[in-house]
């Protein structure tokens, strides 16, 4: 899977980065910081088909990313904490593929440092819930075999009450999760797509009907499920397309067991979208006309947008997903 | 025309005599298909070279032929690749900016000084798979002065083992041949690309042209069909029937175009249309933002007396916003 290991010569004898070289069984090469090579040129992101490189490395700087009011009550604190950098799948509509200068992956281990900054913000506000949301950068389930470090954010939130763990993912890779105890404020958020336009534009993710066994497989061991349909791309009977899956998920008694559901209509940043019009320029993403919005991202029109969104939100209603517990994702909630 | 860029008189050689190319200066060889220019090795050798030389002809592309030292297993000594991507290394370390030639091959590393030693082989085999001394000059000035570029390399030794220099020498005469009838396979015309937009009874502009073609693609993707087939969808015999100018058929046929890929368009502009109308015949004229992100709406009328003046407040203090609201909201099923 790995073209080359990079790892950074301080960590050769962090058990955590032993334990890591010792699953991938790839003799890997030394390197004074992640940063000397890691994005130092541009490197297409498509090259990660077939030459992408693992760097295991020390997040320095920043740990914690305040976010946007996103999912749950506005005027709640959110928090990205920022584990890994890139990701083993290929979404068309990423966003990473115009973040970074490479596809490269990043795998930080220093999550105990993580941690302490995930306290410290927690402490700032002393009677609030605060949210910490992990999978901004990276899939936060899909290479939980390979790091173990679940367990370290799973405890956290045992002992702190007032945290609430996001782990966002694309990944049915569960086992970590399953050898832990469900908590109340650990949940575990699937985003899905229709099932026919999942198979065009997840490149290399497990289908959606996985990803929807991997959720009742946990809901079943008493975790805290929550799913995005993010981003929501017009196809022909797109409508249609958002019923069959919401019909499969309530035949899955899913839908009134969501913790909650965003919805979010397909957008990019002009550099983004320029990317995505270069590495995959026959996607379904382009036969939509779009255009500049109001904050200057591309998008579908406000008309054809809020069409969408109403479409979807009112099939999940239908198949019982709560009014309440749908939250429109970054768009102007009007 | 093509500019075959070689580092090496030696690597050039084959090409030279195969092409039967005639010597103009010490470094630059021409010929009815190509010329041939020595840039000498080194990456800003490679960039000045080459950029001299395209600002003196016009030339449809560069290609960059040479040889190089292997980092991987995958490309072998002796067979020739084509280049992917790019990357400058100084000091050992990857510079930000880089040039791509194909979308498959091999990504080549253009070096300022010689890998000779296994260690900082090794280091660099995690960015890419080859190396070299003048592939990013070359693409420098290519890129820059908007020239196509190509990029192959014939693998002619294992970077940083020992050795490798007298490798290159003693094979340098096999692998320029080898070089030159690689280069005689690749310059071959290749049949061009059908223009879609000759279309009979139609006129394109240049804009017009780039719109079309634009949404034949968009289209072919939405119906999942051929570019070729996308017409088909379209009744141009009627159109062809209406007596109207060409240019104006060509503006019917993107309209109709438009409303395909779009599903709210139709509905939308009939809507829009709807709530105006009234209006527009009092004399007052409504405007709003054609991409509809704007929720501003501008009237404008002309009054000559003050009655008619009231007369149209009158009529404006009458309308309703919300048929507009609800057409920006997408409700579509309310009146």
């Amino acid at each position: 899977m790995w073209n080359k290991i990079y790892v950074e010569e301080h960590l050769i004898h962090n058990p955590r980065v032993q334990s890591i070289l010792e699953k991938l069984k790839q003799v890997p090469i030394l390197i004074t910081s992640y940063d000397e090579i890691w994005g130092k040129s541009k490197k297409p992101y498509l090259h990660k088909r077939d030459s992408l490189n693992l760097f295991i490395a020390q997040k320095k700087g920043q740990l914690l990313k305040l976010a946007p009011d996103a999912y749950g009550q506005a005027g709640e604190p959110h928090y990205y904490f920022i584990h890994a950098f890139n990701c083993i799948y290929e979404c068309q509509y990423c966003y990473l593929q115009g973040y970074f200068n490479t596809p490269d992956i990043v795998l930080f281990v220093n999550h105990e440092e993580i941690l302490e900054e995930m306290q410290k913000s927690l402490e700032s506000y002393p009677n609030q819930k605060v949210w910490y949301h992990a999978g901004e950068f990276s899939d936060s389930l899909a290479l939980t075999h390979l790091t173990g470090e679940l367990e370290l954010y799973h405890d956290f939130c045992k002992k702190n009450p007032r945290a609430t763990i996001e782990l966002r993912t694309k990944s049915v890779n569960i086992k970590e999760l399953i050898k832990l105890s469900p908590l109340k404020n650990f949940i575990i958020s699937f985003s899905l797509s229709p099932f026919s336009m999942g198979k065009v534009i997840d490149l290399k993710t497990p289908s959606s009907l996985s990803r929807l066994k991997a959720m009742v497989e946990l809901k079943k061991n008493g975790y805290q499920i929550a799913a995005h349909f993010d981003p929501i791309i017009y196809q022909d009977q797109f409508d249609e397309h958002y019923k069959t899956l919401l019909q499969t998920m309530k035949d899955m008694e899913l839908t009134d067991n969501l913790n909650y559901l965003s919805l979010g209509v397909v957008r990019f940043t002009k550099d983004v979208y320029r990317e995505v019009e270069r590495n995959y320029p026959d996607s379904p993403i382009h036969s939509t006309p779009m255009i500049k919005s109001f904050d200057n991202k591309v998008r579908y029109t406000h008309p054809m947008r809020m069409w969408m969104m109403n479409k979807v939100k009112d099939a999940a209603i239908n198949a019982g997903v709560s009014s309440e517990l749908i939250y429109l994702c970054m768009e102007e909630n009007d | 025309m093509h500019l075959i860029t070689m580092a090496h008189l030696g690597e050039a050689q084959g090409v030279i005599e195969y092409f039967n190319l005639k010597r103009i200066t010490p470094h630059y060889f021409e010929g009815e298909l190509l010329c041939c220019l020595i840039t000498g090795e080194g990456p800003f050798e490679a960039a000045t070279t080459t950029s001299h030389y395209l600002g003196q002809k016009k030339f449809n592309s560069v290609i960059n032929l040479g040889i190089a030292g292997t980092l991987s297993d995958d490309f072998k000594v002796g067979e020739i690749y084509g280049v992917r991507s790019i990357y400058l290394i100084i000091d050992g370390k990857p510079q930000f900016k880089s040039f791509k030639s194909f979308e498959k091959g091999a990504d080549c590393l253009t070096s300022f000084e010689r890998i000779v030693s296994s260690q900082k082989a090794n280091k660099l085999s995690g960015i890419g798979h080859l190396v070299d001394r003048e592939a990013w000059g070359v693409a420098m000035a290519a890129k820059t002065c908007g020239v196509s570029f190509k990029c192959f390399k014939l693998i002619s030794d294992v970077a940083g083992t020992i050795g490798a220099c007298e490798i290159v020498r003693d094979n340098a005469q096999n692998g320029s041949l080898q070089l030159a009838q690689f280069l005689q396979n690749i310059i071959e015309d290749r049949p061009s690309e059908k223009n879609h937009t000759e279309l009979q009874g139609f006129h394109f502009t240049v804009s017009t042209r780039h719109k079309f073609e634009q949404m034949l693609k968009k289209i072919s993707i939405r119906e999942a069909i051929e570019i070729d087939d996308v017409a088909e969808l379209f009744n141009l015999d009627e159109l062809r029937e209406q007596k109207i100018l060409p240019k104006d058929r060509t503006r019917l046929l993107l309209n109709q175009m438009e409303n395909k890929l779009d599903p709210l368009k139709e509905k939308l502009e009939s809507g829009l249309q709807k709530w105006k109308t009234p209006l527009e015949r009092e004399g007052i004229f409504i405007q709003t933002d054609s991409t509809w992100e704007s929720d501003e709406v501008k009237l404008s009328f002309s009054a000559k007396t003050q009655l008619e003046l009231e007369q149209k407040i009158e009529i404006l203090r009458n309308l309703k916003f919300k048929p507009f609201e609800n057409l920006r909201n997408g409700n579509f099923n309310v009146e």
